[in-house]
Parts: structure tokens; sequence; C-alpha cells
């Protein structure tokens, strides 16, 4: 069971976060899907049919890979869960299975979803169209630009991409006008949200697809390593993918756990979307959580290197166990982010996600301190195929002399 | 059932059987000056009452009319504040019921209770809050009531009849009933269930109805007339704006409100 501390209440809070903060019009399927995914949790047929989706669809399980070369050049032992050898490229994959099989248990025929780096979107228009589903995914035109192969794939997959010209042009105003979508065809749609984010249920029965992560890295340690890790490290947008890897070992006090938020170009420019270091409270998207506004209530404009991070709120649960003290958050720039990503491949032969590269730029930072016998888990949640020409682009951009650019930190 | 007191409910006694006109603004679009002088024409050419929209960066519950004067209004710098100081302005020279409408971080970040009694204050009535369930936020309704402020519920075609029970206990002024699921402004969609809908609210509530989402015209607005006890414009208002938002947008507002009243008499 998950942890108590972490659990929302009948109403979907989670301490002071969460809960519902929508127009009247979706409560009625809220409720449906809330009682839908509560029916389907104690459905054997249910938990076969997606157990054999995860496993023969999306690849299930994903190893647990000893980085021995990445751990010398980071001063720590590091693992790597590889979500991103996931069907689709990312772990995102386990939960628009999970919510495709429970829109088609719902009897809705479409779907739509948001995505900021395209991974949710690609995921959903895979996973819709295995279930036979209409696919509808809201990008914004800056993450459209960003992540154009992303954008091929969702097409390719039968799924319309619709791209959102308002507001910062990315996914912020992507998660806008899917609620509006949604506002206006509930009767037939069911909104395939991305992250552990929005209105219960959604942050639980995301967390709840991804879990799987965490269960399956517990017991891949044990064998691999013996007993448990010290530490585990994720990327943190919504975090999803955090939750996911972190939720298994909530109640395991010496499993230290860290959230990597994207620090942009620097805490001070005031261009990141590091919702963790100004602990502003307020409501977005259906949901009551830290994010980033202004003095108004206005919602800020973030900056992120990686499409994924860059989103002015973090889910509801992570404001809850950052409140307890259970999980630390940090965060890392774009440009320790383009190092990592760098390091990596070049000492793993892994291209990882740019969202990714966060997390492993804290342990790179950070590792030395830890000391070598530290065991830490990093959650590689995506690969980084989809990254390719946005981080050429921005290489050549600070060095004429790219692609590559200057060596990376603890390059041998 | 709380029954209708104040000046909303004033406003809807004094008229019994007509429907009236509730035309919706957003603050400072095009300015807060001509914002002041849409409000004047409405009060004088016999609106029921009038909803100023608080604008915030990401209205969810919006179309591309209300979107556009919100990002306007925001750029110059216009927020809750002003809208306080346009019901006050409004309240020395009419007796027009003031309704604010905006979603729950704007007034979340002013402080509750701040918001309500400068809300009072200003002479303010009634508040729509877009995105906040009557079950979500007890302190947010416990202050609106400390305040004398009546809440208004938006009642959907989705709403269920348990769910509607808790909509009217907290209802106050009058309930507000979507002509269609949507977003405001959007007028496809199937709205033949309407007069079903408002005779199973009137066998279970005494308070006003108003209709809104996607009423546009005076055709529509005709067709609502004797139907319910007012009717909600407000992106048609916004879109008038729009047209040419720096010339002659109060006559264009005032015009359609006109057209409006007529098609409602």
């Amino acid at each position: 069971m998950p942890a108590s501390t972490s659990t929302p209440d009948a109403t979907g809070h989670f301490g002071p976060f969460g809960g519902r903060y929508v127009p009247e019009t979706l409560i009625h399927a809220l409720d449906q899907l809330e009682a839908e995914y509560r029916r389907a949790r104690e459905d054997r047929g249910f938990a076969a049919e997606l157990e054999s989706a995860l496993r023969d669809f999306a690849g299930r399980p994903t190893p647990l890979l000893r980085a021995s070369r990445f751990s010398e050049a980071a001063g720590c032992e590091v693992f790597l869960k590889r979500e991103d050898l996931l069907h689709t490229g990312a772990h995102k994959i386990n939960n628009t299975i999970g919510q495709c099989l429970l829109a088609r248990r719902m009897g809705k025929p479409r779907v739509i979803a948001e995505t900021g780096a395209g991974q949710h979107g690609v995921a959903t228009a895979a996973a819709a169209a295995r279930f036979g589903l209409e696919c509808v995914v809201y990008m914004g035109t800056e993450d459209a630009r960003r992540q154009h192969l992303n954008v091929e794939r969702m097409k390719l997959l039968g799924a319309e991409v619709r791209e959102v010209d308002s507001g910062s042009r990315t996914l912020k105003d992507a998660i806008n006008e899917a609620l509006r979508d949604w506002v206006t065809r509930v009767e037939d749609t069911h909104y395939v949200l991305g992250s552990v984010l929005g209105p219960h249920p959604f942050p639980m029965l995301v967390r709840d697809f991804h879990r799987v992560i965490g269960i399956e890295t517990r017991a891949q340690f044990a064998a691999a390593a013996g007993g448990l890790p010290d530490l585990l490290v994720a990327c943190v947008g919504g975090g999803s993918n955090a939750i996911g890897l972190f939720h298994e070992f909530l109640d395991d006090r010496a499993v230290h756990k860290v959230g990597v938020e994207a620090g942009g170009h620097g805490i001070a420019s005031g261009l990141h979307a590091a919702r963790m270091v100004e602990k502003s409270v307020g409501v977005l998207h259906g949901t009551r959580t830290l994010l980033l506004q202004d003095e108004r209530g206005m919602i800020r404009e973030t900056h992120s290197v990686s499409a994924g991070l860059d989103y002015p709120a973090i889910g509801p649960e992570h404001a809850w166990l950052a409140q307890q003290g259970l999980v630390e958050y940090a965060h890392a720039t774009d440009e320790e982010a383009l190092a990592a990503f760098e390091t990596l491949s070049r000492l793993e032969g892994i291209l990882p996600a740019l969202e990714t590269a966060h997390a492993l730029a804290w342990v790179l930072r950070e590792g030395r301190g830890l000391g070598a016998t530290t065991r830490a888990v990093v959650n590689l949640s995506g690969r980084g195929d989809k990254d390719v020409s946005e981080v050429l682009r921005v290489l050549a951009a600070r060095d004429p002399a790219a692609p590559g650019g200057s060596p990376p930190a603890g390059r041998p | 059932m709380p029954a209708a007191v104040g000046r909303l409910g004033r406003a809807f006694a004094a008229a019994p059987g007509a429907t009236g006109l509730i035309p919706f603004i957003t603050v400072g679009y095009p300015s807060l000056d001509a914002s002041l002088e849409m409000l004047r024409g409405f009060s004088r050419l016999g609106a029921r009452a009038v909803e100023i929209g608080i604008p915030f960066s990401d209205p969810i519950a919006d179309g591309p009319e209300i979107q556009r004067a919100s990002e306007w209004a925001l750029g110059h710098g216009v927020g809750a504040r002003q809208a306080l100081e346009l019901a006050a302005a409004l309240r020395r020279e009419s007796e027009l019921p003031v309704v604010l409408m905006t979603y729950a971080n704007p007034v979340l970040r002013m402080g509750i209770r701040s918001f309500a009694t400068g809300a009072h204050a200003a002479g303010a009535d009634a508040i729509i809050l877009s995105d906040l369930p009557p079950d979500e936020s007890p302190e947010v309704w416990q202050a609106l009531d400390a305040a004398s402020l009546d809440t208004v519920m938006l009642v959907a075609p989705t709403t269920e009849p348990k769910r509607l029970r808790l909509l009217l206990e907290r209802s106050r002024g009058f309930v507000y009933c979507l002509a269609r699921t949507g977003i405001t402004g959007r007028s496809g969609g199937d709205t033949g269930s309407l007069p079903k809908r408002v005779a199973e609210l009137r066998a279970r509530t005494a308070l006003p109805i108003a209709v809104g989402f996607g009423i546009a015209g005076a055709d529509q607005a005709r067709a609502l007339r004797g139907l319910v006890d007012a009717v909600v414009v407000g992106a048609a208002f916004m879109r008038a704006v729009s047209e040419d938002p720096e010339h002659g947008a109060v006559e264009r507002v005032l015009a359609l409100a006109a057209e409006l009243l007529a098609a409602l008499a």
C-alpha cells in the first residue's frame, strides 16, 4: 500500500494541496472517472489487460543498468532505471495505456491530450491507435517547433495535432486548450492528462499507473546490488516519473529522494521553472499546488531548455511531500543539463531526454559530496532522440564550432 | 432554501415574469473609462444586473473573445483592484446590481477575506468563481458569506440531480444555468433540453434563473423570453469591442445591449 502520508483524502486533497478546481461542467466526468478507476482497480480482468499491454506493447519490465563509467564521472555509484527503453521512448506510456483502457471501459470513443516535449502526445497517440480510439493532441507552437519530430510521429500514429498559439505557446497553454476541448465535448471524450497534475482523481491515478517504476526498481536493485538504494533521483516537471519512482519507497526514510526542477538560465535570471524556490501556493489547471505567479495571481511564464519541464506548477502530491520533508527538491540549469546530456551520451552510449538530463546533472554536481559508497538510482525517464536537433541548435548558438561544443564535465 | 434578498433579489422581484439582460464585460477592455461608460449605459438601458470579469492569465472556461479581452486587460495592468474600483464608481451613481466574475487564483492571491470585504465595500453584490465548485475551499465561501456577498452557482447540462442539491444550497441571488457544455462564446451544440432543465430547476428552487453561454444575438435571446428570468451575454460584447478596440467600442456594445433588450421586451 502507498504510504499513508501520501494518499489523497476522499475529496482528493494531499494535505492543503490538490482538490478539484474546475468548471461545474467537468465535475460529472471527474466523478465518473474516479468511480470507473476504483472499479477497475478491483477488477482482475483490468489488471490482466493492463499487465499484458505493459509487457507486450510497451516493453515492461525495463532494466536497471549499473552505469559504471558515468559513476566514475559522478563520484558515486549510479544505476539507471531504463524507462527510455519503453515503446515510444519514455515512461509516459505507462499512464496512457492505463487511461486509454479506462476510456474504453467508460465507452468514450475519443481521447485528447496535451503535450510539452511531445512524449506524452506520442504515447497517447500510440495507445489510442492500439485501443481503437480517436485522438487529438494539443501542443504549444513553441514546443511543436522544438519537438518537430514528435509532431510528425503523432500524425503518423493517426492523431490530429492542434497547435496552440496563445500565451507562452508551451505546455501550460496546451493544457488550457485541452481543458476547453474537454469541457465542450465531455460526453464522448476522455482527457488523458499526462502528469500528476490537474483535478482529482488525475494526480492519484497517473501516479498509480507509474508506481510500477518504483516497484520494479526495488526488486531489481535488491537482486543486482542487495538491499535498498541510498538515493533516488528524478527530474520533475509535473512530476510523474519522479512520483512513479519514489512512491514505492516513501516509507523507507533511509532512502533519500531528490526531485530536480528546471533551473533554466538560473534562478536569479527569473527564467526558470523551479517552483520549489519560492513555494508560492496557488490554483492552476484544476489543482491547488506550488506554482510560479505574480503578485496579482497571474501565472508566470517559465523557461527551460527541455519542453517537458517548462511548466509553472508542480504536482500537488510533490507539494505535499516537500512540505512534509519527505523529498528534497533541487534544480539544474539548462547549461548543466546540456553538459549531463553529453556526458551520459559519451560515457554510457545513451542519449537521455533533456528532461532526464536535469536529474543526471544533479548527480554529476553532488555525486562527489555523496561519496563513492553512495548507491543512487536515477530514473532515466526518456530517451533523447527527440532532442537531437534542439541540442545541436543550442550548442551551435553557444559555440559556432559545435556540434559537440566544449568537452562536457566529467569527460575522462 | 435561501430566498433572494439584497440588490439582486430586489431587481428580479421588481420585474416578475419578465426576462432581463445581464451583460458581462471584462474590466479594462478596451480601457477603464470605456468600461465605466458601458456600465452606465447598461444601467440607463435597463439591464437587470451586470457582470464584471476580473482577468486571469489562464481562463480555462473562456473562449477566444474573453481570453483576448483578459490578455488585453492584463497587458494594461488591470486586475482585481481595478474591478473593485470600477464597481465602486458605478455604485456612486447607480443601483444596478454588480456580479464580479473570475477564477479562484486571483482572489486567493489577494486573500479571500481581503477580496470579500473589498468587494462588499465597493458595492458589489455577488461573486462567480468559474473554477471553484461549492465543495472546494470552504474558507472561500465562508468569507463571501461573512461579507454578505451572494454566491452564484453555475448549473451545467452534465450536473446530476444529487449534485444539484449541493449547488442550490450554495446558490444566492440567482442560479446561472449553462445553456450548453463548453466555454464562453461557443454557440454550437445542443440546447434542446434547456426548457426541461429550467423546469426542473424551477421545481427545486425559488431563486431567479439566468441562462448563459453562447447566447450571442437577438434571435437566441428572443427564444428565451418568458422561459427564464435573465439572459447572460458576454463574449458577444467582447467581440463587439475587438472589432476595433480603440474606436467606437462603447457605442457598439450599447447598441448590442439595446438590441438584446428589445428582443427580450
